[in-house]
């Protein structure tokens, strides 16, 4: 019988079976190397980087009171104080109201032969209501195209016309402004070159139902 | 000692090492660990208000500085808003820019409104306080206007909000009026 030269697998399958005994020794390290590194971290945070931070805190707190410090409360008041009016004057400035553009606008815009009684100018209501005379219905219808036309003028209630004594129209008219009416003059719109449409025969009643766009009437 | 004695106390200790790990981790570490947390936000916090208190210190000693050589610009807007309602001064400029321009002043009426806060969302800065004085005067058309043109450029800031026109004595045709004005004068708040 021929004998085969053993494999080296069979020389290793035949050899006794070697309990490992070093591995418990490696868990072991490797536990006490966690265990230690737990606890250099532990020591290091209580006793190396907490006492770090609070001393920086510390230093931070310090820095910021000398730093306000560096500049007295009454400085810094009277700053303010003049910050505050600087600032609020820009606001009142863009503000600023000119009442006097009511006027100038009523000459501007006011046939010859109209002739006002009375005069309630409200600059926060931004309006005018007017009351006068006018010789005819149409001069009337005529001052109320004016304004309806006027850049300036949002829209024109009519409230009242009716013939006096002297056959003269009494009329009341309400004026809703332009919200940049009562700013300063120079920055408004002119309306001196407006084209006033010449208005052929209108009767009263034709005043009483007038429907353009801007005008309304309240009769 | 046995091999398999050793091996116990081995795996004994290892677990001992383990769980020792693990108790001064959620006993030490883990607390600690959440006040450090809060102590660096602190840190940054501070570092922060730091560096913007330094930013706007070196701001303010710049503009303080340019501010102590504006003394006459002080003066003159303290004038057209003083620090305080100045009721007496606004009183006295008013009536006496109604005479100067052909107004008759008849009386004179005053009501101090609250102050408003600023229009600047900025809570360290002041707010406005009005007077709003109720003028009745006759005169002129023209004085009218003239007396309107002249609060309206006055240094102090006059704001004429609202006025009246009607004829003195209820005749029309004349150049007598009665005027009811009502302006506005303001103050720095508090």
């Amino acid at each position: 019988m021929v004998e085969h030269p053993q494999s080296l697998l069979e020389e290793e399958l035949r050899k006794p079976e070697e309990v490992e005994i070093g591995w418990p020794w490696r868990l072991l390290v490797f536990s006490f190397f966690i265990f230690i590194v737990v606890l250099i971290t532990f020591l290091g945070i209580k006793f190396g980087y907490q006492p770090y931070l609070d001393n920086k805190i510390k230093t931070l707190d310090s820095e910021i009171d000398k730093l306000s410090q560096s500049v007295s409360q009454s400085q810094i008041d009277d700053f303010i104080a003049f910050y505050s009016q600087l600032s609020n004057l820009k606001v009142l400035l863009n503000n600023h109201v000119f009442g006097s553009n009511v006027l100038k606008f009523l000459e501007d815009n006011s046939l010859k032969s109209v002739v006002y009684i009375s005069a309630d100018v409200d600059a926060r209501l931004k309006g005018i209501k007017l009351s006068g005379v006018v010789p005819s219905y149409e001069a009337l219808a005529q001052q109320i195209e004016v304004f309806r036309q006027s850049p300036l003028v949002k829209e024109v209630s009519f409230k009242k016309a009716q013939q006096n004594e002297q056959k003269e129209i009494g009329f009341d008219l309400e004026i809703s402004l332009a919200d940049n009416f009562f700013k300063e003059a120079s920055a408004l719109p002119s309306s001196s070159n407006i084209s006033v449409p010449a208005i052929p025969e209108i009767s009263p009643s034709v005043i009483s139902t007038s429907t353009n766009k801007s005008t309304s009437t309240h009769q | 000692m046995k091999g398999s004695t050793k091996r116990l106390s081995s795996i004994f200790l290892s677990a001992v090492f383990i769980i020792g790990a693990l108790i001064m981790y959620a006993s030490f570490i883990k607390p600690i660990y959440k006040t450090i947390a809060k102590e660096r936000g602190e840190v940054a916090a501070r570092e922060k208000i730091l560096n913007d208190s330094k930013a706007i210190i070196d701001q303010l000693k710049s503009m303080l500085s340019d501010y102590q050589n504006l003394s006459a610009l002080q003066d003159q807007i303290s004038l057209s808003l003083p620090k305080n309602p100045s009721t007496a001064t606004a009183f006295y400029q008013l009536t006496q820019l109604a005479s100067n321009s052909g107004l008759s002043v008849e009386s004179v009426g005053v009501a101090q409104s609250s102050i408003g806060q600023s229009q600047e969302k900025d809570t360290l800065l002041k707010g406005v306080g009005s007077l709003k004085f109720t003028l009745r005067t006759t005169g002129s058309y023209e004085a009218l206007k003239l007396f309107l043109a002249k609060i309206e450029n006055n240094v102090r800031i006059f704001d004429s909000n609202s006025f009246k026109i009607a004829p003195a004595g209820g005749e029309k045709g004349t150049n007598a009026f009665n005027f009811d004005i009502e302006v506005d004068a303001y103050y720095l708040g508090d």
